[in-house]
């Protein structure tokens, strides 16, 4: 029985991030100083932790939602 | 930076991160409309449960009542030494109380899960509106930054390209 829908949400997020990886890569390869250290540190390191914790907030609700799927679905309704 | 070296061999490269940037914020966005509108289900489906199951025990219940019945009619009929002595009755009661206890234990099941997703939903929607707290400063700061930079950058490309007044 489907509840909802959180994996297209969940990839979403792990795909923008790894777009944002690979987006800081390249701009490394022409950005490379003090300057862009300083950018990494004070303002691209602080996504990873926020979309981390969300990520860990979506699949801790999907392991809920599956689980309380398990208990209050109708046998019934699986045939 | 005074006294440090900038090296950037491409202001492409520093506005293509910024469409980057800009990219990354819209699709977290969307998918932080799309989860808080999945989020929302789990509840409402477990509110749904809560009218299912009590309204099934209700059903089960009467089916109990009526296999009852069925198997009193039927031992007044049949003689108590027959080998099948009302096997189908006895079994349609059987299986008629199982259904019955299963929905009792739905229906508690569904009094314990009620206040436990929607803790749950509440938890997922503080971690949502922290990412879009985040994304409304944080990281429009970051992208503000990008922006001050490439302008400085702009600025003294122009003058440096700028022809020499002759002397």
């Amino acid at each position: 029985m489907k509840i909802c829908n959180l994996a297209d949400g969940l990839g979403q997020l792990a795909h923008a991030v790894a777009e944002l990886n690979q987006s800081w890569t390249d701009a490394q390869a022409n950005w490379n100083d003090q300057t862009s250290k300083q950018f990494e540190e004070t303002q691209l390191r602080v996504i990873q932790p926020q979309v981390q914790a969300l990520i860990a907030a979506v699949q801790i609700m999907a392991g809920t939602v599956e689980k309380a799927a398990r208990e209050l679905q109708d046998p019934r309704e699986q045939a | 930076m005074p006294g440090q070296a900038a090296n950037i061999t491409s202001l492409d490269a520093l506005r293509s991160f910024r469409a980057g940037l800009v990219k990354f914020a819209a699709v977290v966005e969307a998918a932080l409309v799309a989860l808080e509108l999945e989020g929302r289900r789990p509840v409402e489906w477990v509110e749904e449960r809560n009218r299912y199951w009590p309204q099934q025990a209700r059903l089960a219940s009467d089916v109990v009542a009526e296999a009852k019945q069925a198997l009193e009619r039927c031992q007044i009929r049949v003689a108590s030494e027959d080998v099948k002595y009302c096997y189908d009755e006895r079994k349609a009661l059987e299986k008629a109380k199982r259904r019955l206890q299963l929905c009792e234990e739905k229906v508690q099941a569904v009094r314990r899960w009620r206040p436990q997703m929607q803790k749950e939903s509440e938890e997922f929607k503080v971690q949502i509106a922290k990412m879009k707290r985040f994304l409304e400063s944080d990281f429009t700061r970051a992208i503000a930054a990008l922006d001050r930079m490439s302008e400085a950058l702009d600025r003294y490309v122009e003058q440096s390209t700028e022809p020499k007044p002759k002397t």
